[in-house]
């Protein structure tokens, strides 16, 4: 196996850990698509944008279940 | 310039809350713990105070149990340079825990410490405040900005109350309790979480720093709180109006 796709593998494990709907269901979709795809660099470059894709929802959930507990109100601005 | 940062291993935020069968707190056993967003906001902050040449370095603390180690190590993920962990069992409450963050910052003389304002667990919001007290030093919560002047001298915190936005200027050392919207923290990453594992990560008991960590306040009882009935279907609109008459008497 290429080392890129074991990382790649683990990267998205990783933050696929504090996926809001738990990760049983993700990493069976990431099993399924890693088994499918061919090691080429077009696979590599698209699991980069999930990834990032990943950590930015993973943020903005956080973020949003935060400021609905804790401020309801509108940023202010100046 | 060295900044503290106090950090929280708490329930994780989408985690459910479960209360124990017999009342006496909520359930942590085998529930995703991580560190307490507002804490990651704080450390956030520190770690750009860093990235942009201000401060020389970031010390993360942690107050809790063997695991908060993991959570130490999240905070040097991020960028923290090294950790303490003040090792307890149970609870401890927030005068405990500004008293040891006390004891600490007379070791370790920080210029600044960052807190998160609250921790997502206990909601108490008194740790930073009890700390500027025990120390003597200017505090500012709920920062929604924090910038250094005066080469590190003074800062100037905005923060965010009702209808507006307010600027205090407080000379250093002081404490500063991190809000919502200070910054974007960033994302733990596998290799940096790997890299932290090499960074030190010191082991201090509450005894040592001589402070009594005695809880002065009893839980009587966590309830959790009452379950909402579920509703039913009517099947016309006359009997809508029915229930709503005679029931629920609304109208």
């Amino acid at each position: 196996m290429d080392p890129k796709v074991r990382q790649l593998y683990k990267k998205l494990i990783w933050v696929g850990r504090d996926y809001p709907s738990g990760i049983s269901a993700l990493r069976e979709k990431m099993k399924a698509v890693f088994q499918k795809s061919a090691a080429s660099e077009e696979s590599f470059a698209r699991g980069e944008f999930v990834y990032k894709e990943l950590e930015a929802l993973v943020y903005l959930h956080k973020y949003r279940s935060i400021r609905k507990r804790y401020d309801s109100g509108e940023p202010v601005k100046e | 310039m060295r900044i503290l940062v106090a950090v929280k291993r708490v329930i994780d935020y989408a985690a459910k809350i479960r209360v124990k069968a017999d009342g006496s707190g909520v359930e942590t056993k085998s529930v995703k713990m991580s560190l307490n967003p507002f804490c990651e906001i704080a450390v956030e902050e520190a770690v750009r105070l860093k990235e942009a040449g201000v401060a020389s370095e970031v010390v993360a603390v942690s107050i809790g149990p063997k695991q908060s180690q993991d959570t130490l190590r999240t905070a040097m993920a991020m960028g923290a340079d090294r950790a303490t962990l003040i090792e307890t069992d149970g609870d401890v409450q927030p005068l405990a825990v500004a008293k040891l963050l006390a004891a600490v910052c007379k070791t370790e003389e920080p210029s600044m410490v960052l807190l998160g304002k609250q921790a997502i667990d206990g909601d108490n919001n008194q740790t930073a405040q009890m700390l500027s007290a025990l120390m003597r030093w200017p505090q500012a919560t709920f920062a929604s900005e924090v910038v250094l002047e005066n080469e590190g001298k003074t800062a100037l915190v905005t923060r965010e109350i009702d209808g507006g936005l307010e600027t205090l200027k407080m000379s250093l050392p002081a404490v500063i309790s991190a809000d919502l919207r200070l910054n974007e923290p960033r994302y733990a990453t596998l290799p940096n979480i790997m890299k932290a594992k090499k960074k030190p990560l010191a082991k201090l008991s509450p005894t040592e720093l001589g402070v009594d960590i005695a809880s002065k306040i009893k839980t009587l009882k966590v309830e959790p709180p009452s379950v909402r009935e579920a509703g039913i279907k009517v099947a016309s609109v006359d009997e809508l109006c029915e229930k709503l008459k005679n029931e629920a008497k609304v109208i």
